[in-house]
Parts: C-alpha cells; sequence; structure tokens
C-alpha cells in the first residue's frame, strides 16, 4: 500500500522511521509538526461531537498525550492522522458511556439551546439565521454529522469506517442520507 | 437533431455520492460518469448533491466559529509538557468539575425519559424472546454450522480480544484470548459466569440473560434505544452477595435481534464493578473439512510451533477471517473470486473488481438489478475469506435495449445547431457515413467496443501485476493454471474486439483524415507492466480520443485540438496493432 503524507510536508516514510528509531529529538520535531498540523482538524472533531469547545479541548490534549506514549513504547503508528480521531472518538464514547445521561450517537451535540447573549443590536436576520442553520443540523444524526464531517477532513470511507467502528456501507448511507436531508432542508436558508 | 447514446436506469443515490466522493471503483466511475452524460436526471441529482456538500461544509463552519469565540486556551502548556518526560495534567473536563455532580439528577430524568420514548414500546421479554428466536434460523437453515465470534472483553483499566470457535452440531468448541500476561480478565470473566450459572460458549446471548434474570428473586427491566440497538437492563431489587451479578444490560440489534454487547454490574464489598464484553466480529459458515481444522490447532500457549496441518496464527486471532488467512490464502481466493466473476461476466457487465485486503479479499461490483446483486452475493460467498461488497448501480432494472434515435429526450445528447457545440469530427463523419442516424450507430458501436476493449486490457494488466512470477512460484499448479487461463481469456477477447474495431474503424479515421496502413515498426510488444506506454493505457488513451473526438462525453472538444487528435490516434494504433500482431501475445 503506497505511503500518504497524511500532514503537510512531512513524509510518513520518515515518520515512521522516527517513531521506531525512538529517537526522541526528532520525535518531537515530528509530534511537534503533527501537533501543529492535525490539533485544529482534531479540535473541531471533538468539538463537532461534544459540542463544547473545553471539552473538545481536554479530549484533544488527551489524544495528542497518548500518541506521545505510544511512541515512545516504541509502538507503529502508520496514520497519525486517523490515529488521532479514532482514538479521541473512543475517549468521547467512553466518557458518554460512564455518564449515559449526557450524550449518545443519537443525540446531536447541538441539540442544547443556545444560550448565549446576542446583544439587541445585533441584527435580528443574524440571529434567524444562526436559528435555522442550528435547525439543519440538529436535525442530522450525530453519525450521519460525524461522517459527513470527517469527509470535510478528507479521510475516505475505509479511514472514517475505522474512526467510527462502522462498516464502509454504513459510512456511505450516513453520508447519503445526510445529504439528502441537508438538500430538504436548504430551502429554510 | 439528437445524438444516441445507450439508455439506463436511473443511479442510485448511494452511486451518486460514491461518484462525488471518489468512492467508486474506476470502471464503475467510467459507467456512472457515461451514464451522467447521458442523463439530465441524474446530473440534476448529482448537482443537488454537490449543494449539499458544499451547504454541509459552510454550516459546519461557520457554527464552529460561532460556538468557538476563543481559541482553545490549554494548548500553550501542553507542548512543553509533552517533551518534558512528564505529561502535563490534563485540566480537569467539564464533566469531571460539573456534570459528576449532577448526573444523579439527569440519570433520573433519563431513565424517565427513555422509558417514555415512543421508539421503545416493546418490553424486556419480547427483546429476549426476539432475540433468542434470532439465533436458531442461522444454525438451524445450515446442515453443519461454524459459528465464529470475536469479542472485546473491558474492565476499570483492561481490556482483552476474545475469540470463539463454535460447531454445534458436533459439540465442538474452541477459545482464544489474546491479553499480556498480567491481564486477568479471563480468569475474572470465567470465574463471574460460572457463579451466576452463565453459558460460557455463549457469551452474549439473550438466553444467559434469561437464565440469570430468572435466577433473581425480584427484578426490575428498563428498555432502552439507541439508534438501531435496544437494551434490555436488568437490575436485582435485592442485595446480592459479592461476585454475584447485581445488574446486566444486554445490547441487541434491533434490525435483527443479534445480541452485540453485554454488560456486567457485579457486587462487590467495595461497589460495583463494571464488566463489558462487546462483539467485534460475527459470522456463520459451513462447517467443512479446511475450516474444521480449527478445532485440531493446540493453544498456542501450550504448543509455541504449530505444525503445518495446522491452522496458521491469523486464523487463530481472528475467527471471522477463519479458516486461514496466510498470504498463500489470500492469494487463492483472489483468483477464486476472479475466475468466479469472469465466469459470471461480472468483470464486464458489473464492473466487478477484487481488492486484496489484511486478512480477506474484497470483491466491490456495481450491479444493475436487486436479483444480480443477490446472485453475486450467493456465489461469492461460497469462497473462504472473500468479502463482497455489492452495490445497486441503478435504481431499477436497466432497460435492455436503447430506444431508438431520437425518442426520449433528456436521455440522449442533441446536438446544436452551432458547430462550436457539436463534436469535433462529427460533420465530417456525417459526411461520410451519409447520414447522422448511421454516423450515431457507428460511434456508438465503436464506443462500446472501446470500452470493452479497456476492460479486458486492464484485466490483463491488473494479472500480469498482481501475479507476478515471483508471486506464482508460492501458488499451487491449480491457482497459476486459473490465473494463466484468465488471462488467455481476457487477451483472446481483447484480441476480437480489436479485430472488429480496425474492421469497422475506417468510415472515422477516414473524417479524422488519418485513414492508411499501421506502422508497425514503430512499436514494441508485451509492455504489460509499463504505464503510461502499456497496451491497456493506450486502449484507454485511444477511448478517451474517440470521445473527444465524435462525442460531447467529459467535456469532450472542450480541451483539445483536431491537430492533437489528428497527432495522436496513429500512434496509438500502431501501438496496438504492435500488441494484438502474431507472435505477441503471451
Amino acid at each position: 500500500m503506497a505511503a500518504k503524507n497524511e500532514f503537510g510536508a512531512l513524509a510518513l516514510s520518515d515518520w515512521l522511521i522516527f517513531a521506531r528509531r525512538e529517537d526522541n529529538e526528532k520525535l518531537e520535531s515530528v509530534l511537534s509538526a503533527l501537533f501543529d498540523e492535525l490539533r485544529a482538524p482534531l479540535f473541531r472533531y471533538l468539538f463537532a461531537m461534544l459540542g463544547s469547545a473545553a471539552e473538545a479541548e481536554d479530549v484533544a490534549q488527551e489524544c495528542f498525550l497518548r500518541l506521545f506514549v505510544e511512541l515512545r513504547n516504541g509502538k507503529k503508528v502508520g496514520n497519525p492522522k486517523a490515529w488521532l480521531f479514532r482514538v479521541g472518538h473512543r475517549i468521547v464514547l467512553d466518557r458518554w458511556r460512564s455518564a449515559p445521561a449526557e450524550q449518545s450517537l443519537e443525540d446531536s451535540p447541538a441539540d442544547v439551546a443556545d444560550d448565549r447573549q446576542i446583544s439587541s443590536e445585533e441584527n435580528l436576520l443574524q440571529q434567524e439565521r444562526l436559528q435555522l442553520m442550528r435547525a439543519a443540523m440538529n436535525r442530522l444524526s450525530t453519525q450521519q454529522r460525524l461522517c459527513l464531517h470527517l469527509r470535510t477532513e478528507c479521510f475516505r470511507y475505509r479511514e472514517i469506517a475505522e474512526i467510527l467502528g462502522i462498516s464502509e456501507s454504513t459510512v456511505c448511507e450516513n453520508i447519503r442520507r445526510g445529504l439528502t436531508r441537508l438538500i430538504k432542508d436548504c430551502h429554510e436558508l | 437533431m439528437n445524438y444516441k447514446l445507450p439508455v439506463e436506469a436511473h443511479l442510485t443515490e448511494e452511486v451518486l455520492v460514491r461518484f462525488l466522493d471518489g468512492e467508486l471503483n474506476r470502471r464503475a466511475y467510467q459507467k456512472a460518469a457515461r451514464h451522467l452524460d447521458s442523463c439530465w436526471t441524474c446530473r440534476s441529482r448529482r448537482e443537488q448533491l454537490r449543494k449539499a456538500m458544499d451547504r454541509f461544509v459552510y454550516l459546519e463552519q461557520a457554527l464552529i466559529d460561532m460556538d468557538v469565540t476563543q481559541p482553545p486556551h490549554g494548548w500553550s502548556g501542553l507542548r512543553p509538557g509533552l517533551f518534558s518526560g512528564a505529561p502535563p495534567q490534563i485540566r480537569n473536563s467539564f464533566i469531571a468539575q460539573h456534570v459528576i455532580q449532577m448526573l444523579g439528577v439527569c440519570g433520573a430524568a433519563l431513565a424517565v425519559v427513555v422509558w417514555l420514548l415512543p421508539g421503545t414500546s416493546v418490553s424486556a421479554m419480547e427483546i429476549l424472546e426476539r432475540s433468542s428466536a434470532s439465533e436458531r434460523p442461522m444454525i438451524e437453515n445450515r446442515p453443519n454450522p461454524l459459528v465464529l465470534q470475536s469479542l472485546r472483553v473491558e474492565a476499570n483499566t483492561q481490556s482483552a480480544s476474545w475469540s470463539l470457535w463454535q460447531a454445534p452440531h458436533s459439540g465442538k468448541f474452541r477459545q482464544e484470548w489474546d491479553a499480556s500476561a498480567e491481564n486477568h480478565l479471563r480468569g475474572e470473566l470465567e470465574q463471574m459466569y460460572a457463579r451466576n450459572g452463565l453459558d460460557l460458549s455463549r457469551p452474549i446471548s439473550a438466553s444467559n440473560h434469561s437464565r440469570w434474570r430468572r435466577s433473581l428473586a425480584r427484578h426490575q427491566d428498563i428498555v432502552r434505544k439507541r439508534g438501531d440497538l435496544i437494551a434490555v437492563v436488568t437490575t436485582s431489587q435485592e442485595e446480592v452477595p459479592a461476585g454475584q451479578i447485581a445488574e446486566a444490560e444486554l445490547w441487541v440489534r434491533q434490525s435483527d435481534w443479534h445480541p452485540v454487547r453485554e454488560t456486567f454490574r457485579i457486587a462487590q464489598p467495595s461497589g460495583r464493578e463494571e464488566l463489558r464484553v462487546i462483539e467485534t466480529a460475527f459470522k456463520v459458515e459451513n462447517l467443512n473439512p479446511e475450516n474444521a481444522r480449527i478445532f485440531e490447532a493446540p493453544a498456542p500457549v501450550l504448543d509455541a510451533v504449530a505444525p503445518e496441518a495446522h491452522v496458521p496464527q491469523a486464523a487463530q486471532t481472528d475467527p471471522v477471517a477463519a479458516p486461514m488467512a496466510t498470504e498463500a490464502a489470500l492469494d487463492v481466493a483472489e483468483i477464486e473470486a476472479l475466475a468466479l466473476l469472469h465466469e459470471m461476466d461480472a468483470d464486464r457487465q458489473d464492473s466487478a473488481e477484487v481488492e486484496l485486503r489484511d486478512d480477506h479479499v474484497e470483491v466491490i461490483a456495481y450491479p444493475a438489478t436487486q436479483d444480480r446483486k443477490l446472485e453475486l452475493e450467493s456465489h461469492l460467498a461460497a469462497i473462504p475469506l472473500v468479502k463482497a461488497t455489492i452495490h445497486l448501480l441503478n435504481e431499477t432494472p436497466a432497460v435492455s435495449e436503447a430506444p431508438a434515435a431520437g425518442s426520449g429526450a433528456g436521455k440522449a445528447i442533441e446536438v446544436g445547431n452551432s458547430p462550436a457545440s457539436e463534436p469535433l469530427f462529427l460533420r465530417p463523419l456525417v459526411e461520410q457515413a451519409g447520414s447522422l442516424d448511421v454516423a450515431n450507430r457507428i460511434v456508438s458501436d465503436q464506443m462500446e467496443l472501446l470500452r470493452r476493449l479497456c476492460i479486458e486490457l486492464d484485466a490483463v494488466r491488473d494479472l500480469a501485476k498482481r501475479f507476478p512470477d515471483a508471486v506464482r512460484a508460492s501458488l499451487p499448479p491449480q491457482s497459476v493454471g486459473r490465473v494463466d487461463a484468465l488471462a488467455m481469456d481476457h487477451l483472446d477477447a481483447a484480441r476480437q474486439v480489436w479485430a472488429e474495431l480496425e474492421r469497422n474503424a475506417p468510415p472515422l479515421l477516414m473524417s479524422i483524415g488519418v485513414a492508411g496502413a499501421i506502422s508497425r515498426e514503430q512499436s514494441s510488444c508485451g509492455e504489460w507492466y509499463v504505464v503510461p506506454a502499456g497496451p491497456a493505457s493506450a486502449a484507454e488513451r485511444l477511448e478517451d480520443l474517440y470521445a473527444r473526438a465524435f462525442t460531447k462525453l467529459a467535456g469532450a472538444a472542450a480541451d483539445i485540438s483536431q491537430d492533437e487528435v489528428v497527432a495522436e490516434l496513429p500512434r496509438l494504433r500502431a501501438k496496438l496493432s504492435a500488441e494484438f500482431a502474431d507472435g505477441c501475445l503471451r
């Protein structure tokens, strides 16, 4: 299988060599590059799952820490981007499992009411548009939204399936249903 | 004036989504692209999906931008901590700080809400009965079934993989655990099952859950639903001694009532301990001499060097990939799949392709009808290690014959009055052919022949690349024979198609102005591995040139000049003629 460059200018082959050598200095520079490259997309994904910036940040940090520990222990990580997303996804699931009242895959993270104060000076149309946008996204199931979100992060169906622990066909079905739902809701926006 | 193209039923939405996402194999993509070029309806649906994708990207970004008013503030402390050897303490999470305090209240509220959900009107008893009943047909419908199951067992800080093979009719059973030496999950689980009278050979099952449930003096059931999953949560209403199950949560798939996960909460002096058993794979197949060998293999712990006849290690850790997933076994499975698809003509009519994965062979195909889909699935199911992923290409059965030119407006490509909107060489061809109808037919036939040529040559190229001499040397003679027969079959078909193409080519070539004898000195032959110089690549380019010269497919005329077509066409013909010349094929 051809190696893919998943993180900017850094070649995957270099990454693996560094990881195997346990060369701390190089490992740090690689991890640093990974950190800069992937923290934003990982955070966005976790935020889409959790609906809370603070929680998403917690989990994202934990993912990077786990990756570092994994590499320090000489483990091989073929696709760090997919690895981070997969681990992040599982951490969130574990949190939901341990606090099931909080969330489930069928609840949408954006279901919570928007309680931010919007000043009276703000345009009413803006508020209305915001509500419509939230409503459109809330009509997607969490799994549909996550599949669509992961596509925006350039993951292939196979990678999405691995991250979410579902089959490739289910990924496609979620994307199809999500898009169909958005088509129906498009007239509102 | 209309330009005739074969008419097919509309593409399924799944195929349209995969088309946009680049998730179709090359042949299916080309097939879909051809259909899209001729079908306004599908093109419009594709555009709607594309717009929905744009809409999602915009909405997702907008919502994140609105909700995340400030950048994450803990990053700055993470980087130094990562490299200091002592990772920084992760800031206490929102859950830890706030939610746990509210958990009692939320939990109670959730229980009420879940209980009242309309989708969970099915009773616990009914779920358990249906789940038990669902297991029977899978076993009874096979003369001698082999049940393969992979599980993950989790406790607070530990997890382990657990694999089971069972042949219920012959009473054979085997299990493997994959866990580190200090991992005590196996012992804990076995003790727990024994103490509570559960059957260890059916780790996640409604019958086990029911047996334990019946043993309770007083209990309460709650039904929970999450997507397609539905759970029966049974809680003992009386104190249970240490080591006994106080609560068990069985999750089943509502679509087929198959149990997929069970969580046991076990009473301990210090509180409840949780043990989760999660199914990661499940398969029932017929027991045959090959896969029955799994019951002969000794456990790796007792015998580190497995005798040759025993099932390889790969199969021991993944029962669903049983009976064996060695490289050689995968090669044989791949060849069998290729041969079967060829026999069923699926490589030609269903865009079927075979891909080698780590532990199995995947067949991806796009049949036009549901019947054909079932036919492919049922045949492929008989080949060990092969997993079929069959997508329906069309929404309705394909129309077997194209309607006459001019019928079915919207499904034919129209040739406009402006010469600029016409295919490059259409008017010269009409002059050569005498009428547009005849020209249409000639082009249609040639394009179909070129498509077939590409499929045949592509298949030969794939076989040559996939099974070079080094791989062939490791294959059984029977499999080598299958590969050779397959390749020769494709080559024969390709040669016949090429001969027909050349027979019908003169009017087309004359309209382009490149008619004449082919110069064979310029080209070598037998370059099956060479890309882009190989014959398969030449055929693909020729198809592309013809499409651009005579049709409006794929934006045909927009990015190619007449001079380019005139210059390139003779070279490609020379190349392909050299390949099909006597003494070259091998």
